[in-house]
């Protein structure tokens, strides 16, 4: 049992590393799904089986899926399609499929012998929905302003003005469309090299 | 009631003048004017008014005074109380007050409005402190004429101006925040001790304490008194920022600001702890008259008249120092004296500087030589402050330093003997002030206006009452003896407690 | 939870509705002065719905939520600072229509929310979900100019380094959960007395919580992000980071502490430490700087430090003067706040202490509102930092903490030198052409020219006689529970 978790965690942390360490979105994104795979082995084989599935659910399955969907689907075109075939070599997905292997026989590995850890009883998913609607609901109805506040935050940094937008792109090739102004990625870069920014509102002052 | 207009008066006129600057200067000026003459009349009436009841009779009483509750919380109260010393600092506050605004009148051009505010506040700050008997609103009032003082230096000072007013502001904060936790401390022992929140002078003065407690709680009052006053070696800030000030501001500094760290020793620090005090006293008095010594050599040494002007303050507020800390009538009475004619002597020397400089645009006594010839009402008037300042009998310093050897030769002979070096001292430097800067050839061909009317007021007032003091002393005498007189039973009573 | 609970909940729901209006409001019409209108309404609604909750209180809403009389004072405090934050926006965003300024109002009322929750919390998981949402909410504020790249690099510094501070905190209470068996702030100090409790690993869960918690009030050692956010991030948001915020974590610090009585020596050398660290840092440090919402910043760092001292003494007097002190703090930061947005428009904050010069001669109002805040922030009479000090100075010798009372005096001696350049600069007469204050041709917006009055008004009244605000919080916060 105790193997199983330092296995699973090692992967979670190093997964996480190279999640983080990648220069290639999508590459980073395949290793940060086993990194999330590798936290639902640690949940199950503490004995949170019902956290363990939703782990799986919510995160690895749906929101994953759906950062890569978003990825791919942004990028139409010719040479986008180019650049995703490029993106999928061998090389890129060999890492984390050898990872998600090791999960896989961790998990097969832990049914088969039952080594979960007997002393702490999991809760089950009515437990956990009592609590959340009993004592914690509160705490339910506090989640949903702080998705609130993320959703406005996320609207606000990635909105650029319609007109702006396309008075831009269409004087430019399609490689050298300007960088969507919330775009984190770029946040901070050139902000002591290169050239000063031009005053953008100087008609305002 | 009316102490405290005394007070708000001056607030409110600074908030004016700021106000007038902006439409007249003159408006200005004469507003201050107005507000310090204001204030002046006010104390004087308040001096004939109460000159009958000063006596040692009714020592123990107030004057005057004003009991507001401020703060009920921690026990604040807007306490300002009156008697015959702080009548007699009160006059000297605005007779200086009066004539700072006038001597100012020409030399501050810019930015008149914000200038007069600063020195109204200032005078409030000092106001203040001569009145208030609640240690908080005290150490409010201490604070208070900080910022326009660092203000002054350093928007209409001379060239090293920023240098000498951080100087002056770093030295004066930080021993004021030690006065603060002094305060603080003293106000949770009389907690402790009575189980009462107070910051009241009279009654903190009951507080029992430790003679060890007393000992730590004193050093804290005497760092910020003798940072102000300033006490050797502490007095390093005062020479740069007498220097780098405007006439005004070297005339407050001189005359008024350094009174309220001596106040501050003989109202606070002999009575609240008369034990450590006590025994404190030998080494006060011996950074006293090293003070004295070091000081008057120093002034000897400059080359720059306003430097020179500065070292002399510190040399004399020695003389002040030995005579708190010797603790008995005549010593005390010595270095009232001292306080009061080194602010109009002092005063009058910065003014004579002021007015020089404006003329001939150099401090430098190298530069100078020969005025007599060419400006003989300002030489005449150097020579006679000159002459007060080196104890010249006659005039008041005089009086005050003979009242302050005798007294302390009671307490310490050899300490005594070497400060009376100090008067001889004083002969040097006050002599080659006068030798440098007026006597001899005119080399540098000045040739200069004289006094102007409003100067030649400004310097006659002071002379007449330098003379006064120095003739018939036995009014002033009179009107701050009871005081005095009361402090001591004070002193003496808390002795007992402890 | 019963219906009856809802009433001491009040004020949270109303802030909570505010948000919601507010974004309602400017979907149907997406106009500033709708937003502005919407969100102060709402705020001022919530403000007034503390009178109802008042008489039901203290009353524990779930385990989650304790509404006391504390709670309510602080909730009271960080409304009347984020509807100042509010029209400091208007005023800032008034003639800049390009950043889309509406959204904005959005995030404060719901950073109100996450701060009035934090003031209100008994139990960790309401504790970590009041702080993201505070958080996830400054991480949208910070980076609002989304033009600039200071602003956006301001965010994302934010947001990695609190996420980073926020699963700290995680472990933390993961640790005291672990060992004392509850996550309500009232069981622990029972929980902890039980026999075979390992008292070692609490402490380290708390060390934990104190570390992730001085991320967000910008202790050293965790005060790095400090100065690049306030430079970065707009100048009413940084007024809020440096007073909503920080104010709301501070009181859940004291109330934390208060509750669960995890205070030991241990913990308090540690606060020793943090204390003489930051208030050193953070003058010190202001000394190196030439840009004035960085100066602001590290002040902001030295003033937390001031506030552990008298957190450090305990008791009922160290209630009061931290009270004080937030209300001093608040109306000091947010005015000095005001007039950097006066004198600043979006993407051209004026930081730089030379375009400061001459200040005064140019628009005499708003200098000497400025020199106002700034002698309030280095503690000189007549202002309300003055009678704050004071009062944590009293706090710290009442509990004979010479060490901190004494650091305290010598950095506050240090502070009032860089308080005082900036004063300087405002008042000395420049030649060179001056940048500062160029908006005179636009007027101020009211909204901020009253918020700033307002503010000024509050520094000298109270600094003059604090005597009715000593009053209102001896009686709302009864020392630690």
């Amino acid at each position: 049992m105790l193997i199983t978790f330092y296995v699973a965690a090692a992967i979670a942390i190093y997964s996480t590393l190279l999640t983080i360490t990648r220069l290639n979105a999508v590459h980073a994104l395949l290793y940060l799904v086993v990194s999330l795979l590798a936290v639902a082995i640690v949940f199950y084989v503490l004995g949170a089986p019902f956290i363990a599935a939703l782990e799986v659910i919510i995160y690895a399955g749906a929101i994953m899926v759906l950062f890569i969907f978003v990825m791919m689907m942004l990028n139409l075109g010719e040479r986008a399609t180019g650049m995703e075939r490029s993106w999928v070599t061998p090389g890129a997905w060999v890492g984390p499929a050898i990872l998600a292997a090791v999960l896989l026989i961790e998990l097969a590995f832990t049914v088969v012998t039952a080594t979960r850890a007997a002393e702490v009883q999991g809760a089950d998913p009515k437990q956990v929905a009592l609590s959340l609607y009993g004592p914690y609901l509160l705490g339910v109805e506090l989640v949903s302003m702080l998705l609130l506040a993320g959703i406005v935050g996320a609207y606000h940094l990635g909105w650029t003005s319609p007109e702006e937008k396309e008075a831009v792109d269409a004087t430019k090739p399609d490689r050298e469309r300007t960088p969507a102004g919330g775009d984190l990625i770029h946040a901070g870069a050139g902000r002591t090299a290169g050239p000063p920014q031009r005053d953008i509102y100087a008609d305002v002052h | 009631m009316i102490l405290a207009w005394l007070i708000f008066i001056l607030l409110v006129a600074g908030i004016l003048a700021a106000i007038a600057a902006r439409r007249s200067h003159d408006m200005a000026r004469w507003i201050s004017l107005a507000a310090t003459l204001l204030d002046l009349a006010l104390t004087l009436a308040l001096w004939i008014q109460h000159s009958g009841r000063i006596s040692f009779g009714n020592s123990g009483d107030w004057l005057e005074q004003v009991d507001w509750t401020w703060i009920p919380q921690l026990g604040i109260h807007f306490h300002l109380a009156l008697d015959g010393l702080s009548l007699l600092l009160l006059a000297l506050t605005f007779f200086l007050g009066v004539l700072s605004v006038l001597c100012s009148w020409s030399e501050i051009a810019h930015s008149v409005g914000f200038f007069h505010l600063n020195l109204l506040w200032i005078l409030a700050g000092i106001t203040g402190v001569f009145l208030a008997t609640d240690l908080f609103l005290f150490y409010f009032a201490w604070e208070l004429m900080l910022v326009p003082m660092y203000f002054l230096i350093v928007l209409w000072g001379h060239e090293h101006r920023v240098y000498a007013a951080v100087k002056f502001f770093l030295f004066t904060q930080l021993s004021g925040l030690l006065m603060l936790v002094a305060i603080l401390v003293l106000y949770f022992f009389h907690h402790a001790g009575g189980g009462i929140y107070t910051f009241d002078y009279e009654q903190l003065l009951h507080t029992p304490l430790s003679s060890r407690a007393a000992l730590w709680i004193m050093l804290g009052f005497f760092a910020a008194f003798a940072v102000k006053l300033p006490l050797f070696p502490f007095h390093t800030w005062l020479p740069d920022a007498h220097t780098e000030a405007p006439t005004a501001g070297s005339v407050i500094l001189a005359g008024l600001l350094l009174k309220t760290g001596a106040y501050g020793m003989i109202r606070f620090v002999v009575p609240l702890f008369p034990g450590a005090a006590r025994e404190f006293a030998p080494v006060a008095m011996s950074l006293g008259v090293a003070g004295i010594i070091y000081c008057a050599v120093m002034a000897f040494s400059q080359h720059d008249l306003k430097r020179l002007v500065a070292y002399t303050s510190v040399s004399h507020l020695g003389f002040v120092v030995l005579g708190v800390f010797s603790w008995n009538e005549l010593a005390l009475q010595g270095a009232v004296m001292t306080m009061l004619c080194h602010g109009i002597s002092t005063g009058a020397l910065f003014i004579l500087t002021g007015a020089l400089q404006e003329r001939i645009h150099t401090r430098e006594l190298g530069q100078m030589g020969g005025l007599w010839s060419t400006a003989p009402r300002l030489s005449g008037a150097g020579l006679y402050f000159a002459l007060a300042s080196l104890g010249l009998p006659g005039l008041g310093d005089f009086i005050g330093e003979f009242l302050v050897l005798l007294g302390a030769w009671r307490y310490h002979r050899v300490l005594t003997i070497v400060a009376s070096i100090g008067v001889l001292a004083a002969t040097f430097y006050a002599l080659r002030l006068v030798q440098r800067a007026f006597h001899g050839p005119n080399e540098y061909r000045w040739t200069l206006t004289d006094l102007v009317p409003r100067e030649g007021v400004i310097i006659a007032l002071m002379a007449i009452s330098l003379l006064w003091l120095g003739l018939y002393p036995q009014p002033v005498l009179s009107t701050f003896s009871p005081a005095l007189h009361a402090l001591e039973a004070k002193a003496q009573a808390t002795a007992v407690i402890r | 939870m019963t219906s009856s609970d809802l009433i001491p909940l009040l004020p949270l729901m109303v802030i909570a509705a505010s948000a919601v209006a507010t974004m309602l409001a400017i979907a149907v019409r997406l106009r500033h002065a709708v937003a502005l209108t919407v969100t102060t309404l709402g705020l001022c609604a919530a403000f007034a719905s503390l009178f109802v909750a008042a008489p039901l209180a203290p009353r524990s809403v779930t385990p989650l939520i304790r509404i006391d009389s504390s709670a309510l004072f602080y909730t009271g405090l960080i409304l009347a600072g984020s509807i100042a934050v509010a029209f400091l926006s208007y005023g800032y965003y008034r003639h800049h229509r390009r950043s889309r300024p509406e959204e904005l109002y959005i995030l404060i009322a719901i950073a109100a929310l996450g701060s009035a929750t934090l003031v209100s919390v008994s139990h960790f998981a309401s504790l970590f979900l009041g702080l993201e949402i505070l958080s996830v909410s400054l991480y949208g504020m910070v980076a609002y100019e989304r033009d600039l790249k200071a602003s956006v690099e301001a965010g994302v510094k934010y947001l990695v380094l609190a996420a980073a501070s926020a699963s700290l905190l995680l472990f933390g209470m993961a640790l005291v959960y672990f060992e004392l068996g509850t996550m309500e702030f009232g069981r622990m100090a029972d929980a902890a007395a039980r026999p075979g409790v390992a008292s070692s690993i609490v402490a380290v869960g708390v060390v934990l919580i104190v570390a992730g918690i001085g991320f967000k009030l910008a202790l050293v050692p965790f005060h790095m992000w400090t100065p690049d956010v306030y430079e970065g991030a707009p100048a009413p948001v940084a007024a809020f980071v440096a007073t909503v915020s920080k104010g709301a974590v501070f009181a859940l610090l004291l109330r934390y502490f208060g509750q669960s009585g995890a205070r030991n020596n241990t913990l308090l050398l540690v606060f020793t430490i943090i204390a003489v660290a930051s208030m050193f840092a953070g003058n010190l440090l202001a000394l190196l700087q030439n840009n004035v919402k960085r100066i602001l910043a590290y002040s902001s760092i030295a003033h937390l430090g001031y506030l552990i001292v008298a957190f450090e003494a305990g008791g009922n007097m160290a209630g009061f003067a931290v009270a004080f002190y937030l209300v001093a703090y608040f109306a000091t930061m947010l005015g000095a706040f005001g007039v950097v947005a006066m004198v600043s428009a979006p993407g051209n904050d004026l930081g730089d202490l030379a375009s400061y010069r001459g200040l005064f001669w140019r628009r005499p109002a708003v200098a000497g509102t400025f020199t106002v805040m700034l002698l309030s922030l280095a503690g000189i009479p007549l202002t309300a930092g003055f009678v704050g000090k004071f009062y944590i100075v009293a706090a710290g010798a009442s509990a004979l903490l010479w060490l901190l009372v004494f650091s305290l005096v010598i950095t506050s001696a240090i502070g009032l030198y860089h308080y005082l350049r900036i004063v300087v600069a405002l008042y000395s007469r420049s030649e060179e052409p001056v940048t500062a204050g160029s908006r005179t041709a636009q007027r101020i917006a009211w909204p901020l020219t009253w918020a700033v009055g307002a503010l000024t008004a509050a520094v000298i009244a109270i600094g003059c006689y604090p005597s009715p605000v000593l009053r209102l919080i001896q009686d709302m916060i009864a020392g630690p529970q």
